[in-house]
């Protein structure tokens, strides 16, 4: 008897011992990436693996405006392919402003398909902000955006991506000059990332969205771009199974002079431009 | 004079399956199964009302009108913390509002009725108590250190994390088991239960270690549980309110010359609440709207920072002004957002949401009326040292612990679900422990007189307690 109390005790010790201590993993100092100052907000943040584990890219592949689609109004949604643009079992197009996360599941488009809802191993961590089925700023600016230079960032998923059919990013830019309500072309690389244990390393497979039209500092508007995988893949599409990391960076396409897209730059004159990524998403989705 | 024999030879022959049924209750709220209360409550009930043949036969007349008149209070507050304005504008349901009316009465009642019951070891039932809520407050530490480690509020002080999006201070939550599965509260709400179970370590000064080692070895680790687990976290405000508690148990325990004492606290005890009355009827009649003790106190700086504009009393004047309007008197409509959302941090200011003004007045009536029960049931019962000073010391320790750290919105990632105080497992046991060690403002418990504890363990005396005894009540 004593014992099987004395193996309990150890046991319980063991466990704690041995704590994942997940939720003390990723903590900030107050209110990260909020302090109201735009060149302390930057997220720079790339995985260790994603910098130093990674092989050369094994394809890359253009995304254009013949093979993607750009969302700025429930109306757009019918680019989408069928049935995805409609709420559950209904002709009636997503709402694209309707984006509190639970409450507009089923009526909103985010909240109807954000990481999150489809596996809550997204939750943790700060880019569930890009998880979390806020597509844009409605008075949540500062809790759901993730402002990027464009080095941007590279982040492993919390699981690998087993099933997936169309990418979407919900974003715009801003920079700190008084001018309002215009457009910036930016080229954004989105590359996903499958380990491959043979080589213990990491292959990438870019995506090229080029020239893309960027409201900016546009009433803090924001637009949804993405495609669908077999519409750019074609027969490749099975390459990304077990995608388990991704990154994004961003170049300016076109004569911006003026303008830097580097955090560090403290070139006089030069002004900085960021991108704000509001949502991720990958709907239809399955993680393993 | 049959039905009365009949009655008693039933009495004799249920009283273990009762005594079980009691301590099964108490067990399952005490480790709040599935979160369930409404069941508890309504479990309770049914418990209550087989126990009321045991109250009829050992409750003198005299008694029952004390208890009619202690309980007044507390059926204002069962009713009004069951149906009233706020609990129909919340949408609790008519049966779950109904079982906090018939919960509140029966647990009371059951802890009266249960002492009268012979077989009955108040040393099991809380036992029983301290061992499913250790166990319920162990889960949740064991769980809480592996996902945080020791000390993370101390470590990681100030510090944020992220989760759906959005931010949260790490240092204020820790991990429960509500239902059937972990949930993040905050620390303050544990610490209640952490705080109660504490209490079962000042058993310790009693019991002793040589002669009952195994009471004191399963008593020790039902309060140490409690103790680590305010400890570990680290709640310091909740290991500070554990001070006084652990001060008057050692109090209780040493001081020999109790009665010269009991003067001493008697009139320090009046004088504090003849301070404490003052202060509360300026802070109502503030509320009130009274002109000229408004004007009073907006015009002279110190009295406006006293009981106006510090961190305790917005809130508080938050939660008392509305209670006056129409709208508010029997509690407060989900429009009064204002009102509802103020921290209070006190359950007897909680209770105005829940009750409006009545149920107010009536909890300032019931905690003196159970200060005095208590202060007699602590001089006069012969319950034995360990008994009175762990119901004691749990129930100052829940009162400090809720009127100073109760926490009306726990749930870290639903900040907007409402926990009342009322309709929480704390306030079930204490109600218990309160009916329990109940004692009439004058006079001794029937149970307690010799002659009668005689007469009612014999059957055969049956009859001349019944023909004898005018204080009895008749059958």
């Amino acid at each position: 008897m004593r014992k099987k109390a004395a193996f309990a005790l150890l046991f319980t010790f063991a466990f704690v011992l041995t704590g994942c201590m997940n939720d003390v993993a990723e903590l900030y100092e107050g209110h990260a990436y909020d302090t109201g100052v735009f060149s302390e907000n930057y997220y720079s943040t790339w995985n260790d693996s994603l910098k130093n584990s990674v092989a050369t890219v094994a394809k890359t592949y253009d995304v254009t405006s013949i093979n993607s689609f750009q969302i700025d109004k429930d109306e757009d949604f019918n680019q989408l392919w069928e049935p995805d643009g409609y709420r559950s079992g209904t002709t009636e197009p997503y709402s694209f402003l309707r984006d509190t996360p639970h409450e507009d599941a089923g009526y909103g488009y985010g909240p109807s398909n954000n990481l999150i809802s489809i596996d809550d191993a997204f939750a943790r961590g700060f880019l569930s902000r890009l998880y979390d089925g806020r597509i844009q700023c409605d008075g949540y600016y500062a809790k759901s955006r993730v402002q990027i230079d464009g080095a941007g960032y590279g982040a492993l998923f919390p699981k690998e991506m087993v099933n997936y059919r169309y990418f979407a990013l919900s974003v715009r830019g801003a920079d700190m000059s008084v001018n309002n309500n215009f457009f910036v072309n930016v080229n954004i690389n989105l590359t996903f990332y499958v380990y491959n244990h043979d080589i213990a390393l990491y292959v990438p497979y870019l995506f090229q969205m080029k020239n893309l039209p960027i409201k900016t500092n546009y009433n803090s508007q924001v637009t949804i771009f993405g495609f669908y995988f077999a519409g750019v893949m074609g027969a490749d599409v099975n390459l990304l199974k077990r995608a388990s990391g991704m990154s994004i960076t961003f170049s300016l396409e076109g004569d911006y002079e003026d303008y830097t897209i580097d955090r560090e730059d403290t070139t006089e004159g030069k002004e900085h431009f960021a991108l704000m990524l509001y949502e991720v998403l990958l709907p239809k989705s399955t993680w393993n | 004079m049959d039905l009365k024999k009949r009655l008693y030879a039933l009495v004799d022959k249920y009283d273990a399956l009762i005594i079980f049924l009691v301590i099964e209750c108490l067990a399952l709220t005490a480790f709040s199964l599935a979160d369930a209360n409404i069941i508890f409550r309504y479990l309770g009930f049914l418990i209550s009302l087989v126990l009321i043949p045991f109250a009829l036969m050992f409750t003198s007349k005299r008694e029952w009108l004390s208890l009619g008149l202690f309980s007044i209070p507390l059926v204002i507050i069962a009713f009004l913390t069951g149906f009233s304005t706020f609990t129909l504008s919340m949408g609790f349901g008519t049966l779950d509002n109904l079982s906090v009316v018939l919960g509140t009465l029966a647990f009371f009642f059951l802890g009266f009725a249960v002492r009268r019951v012979r077989k009955f070891k108040i040393d099991i039932a809380l036992l029983a108590i301290g061992a499913a809520m250790a166990l319920l407050v162990f889960l949740g530490l064991i769980y809480s250190l592996y996902q945080y480690g020791p000390f993370h509020a101390s470590l990681y002080e100030g510090l944020v994390y992220y989760y759906d999006g959005r931010l949260f201070v790490v240092s204020e939550e820790t991990k429960w088991l509500l239902g059937f599965s972990f949930v993040e509260i905050s620390i303050n709400y544990v610490s209640l239960f952490g705080a109660m179970l504490s209490t079962a370590l000042t058993a310790l000064l009693y019991i002793s270690p040589k002669t009952e080692p195994r009471k004191f070895a399963i008593v020790a680790v039902i309060g140490l549980i409690g103790l680590l687990s305010i400890v570990l976290i680290p709640n310091i405000e909740a290991l500070i309110l554990l001070i006084p508690v652990f001060l008057f148990a050692l109090g209780y325990r040493f001081i020999r010359s109790r009665e010269k004492v009991g003067i001493v606290v008697q009139y320090a005890f009046f004088a504090l609440l003849g301070i404490a009355g003052i202060a509360l009827l300026v802070v109502i009649l503030n509320n009130a709207g009274v002109s000229f003790i408004r004007n009073a106190l907006a015009g002279n700086a110190f009295l406006n920072r006293l009981f106006n504009t510090n961190r305790i009393m917005s809130p508080v004047n938050a939660v008392l002004a509305p209670m006056f309007t129409a709208g508010g008197f029997f509690g407060f409509p989900i429009t009064y957002i204002d009102g509802l959302v103020a921290n209070t941090g006190a359950f007897e200011f909680e209770i105005v949401k829940e009750g409006g003004l009545l149920a107010f007045l009536a909890i300032i009536a019931f905690l003196l009326l159970v200060i005095f029960s208590l202060a007699r049931y602590s001089a006069k019962s012969p319950d034995k040292g360990h008994i009175k000073i762990v119901i004691l010391s749990l129930l100052i320790a829940v009162f400090l612990n809720g009127s100073l750290l109760w926490d009306t919105f726990p749930l870290i990632y639903e900040s907007d679900y409402y926990f009342s105080f009322f309709r929480s497992a704390p306030y079930l046991i204490v109600l218990f422990l309160i009916g329990y060690a109940y004692y009439p403002l004058s006079g001794k418990p029937l149970i307690e007189e010799p002659e009668e504890i005689v007469l009612a363990s014999e059957t055969a005396n049956a009859d001349h307690l019944a023909n004898s005894d005018e204080e009895e009540i008749k059958l």
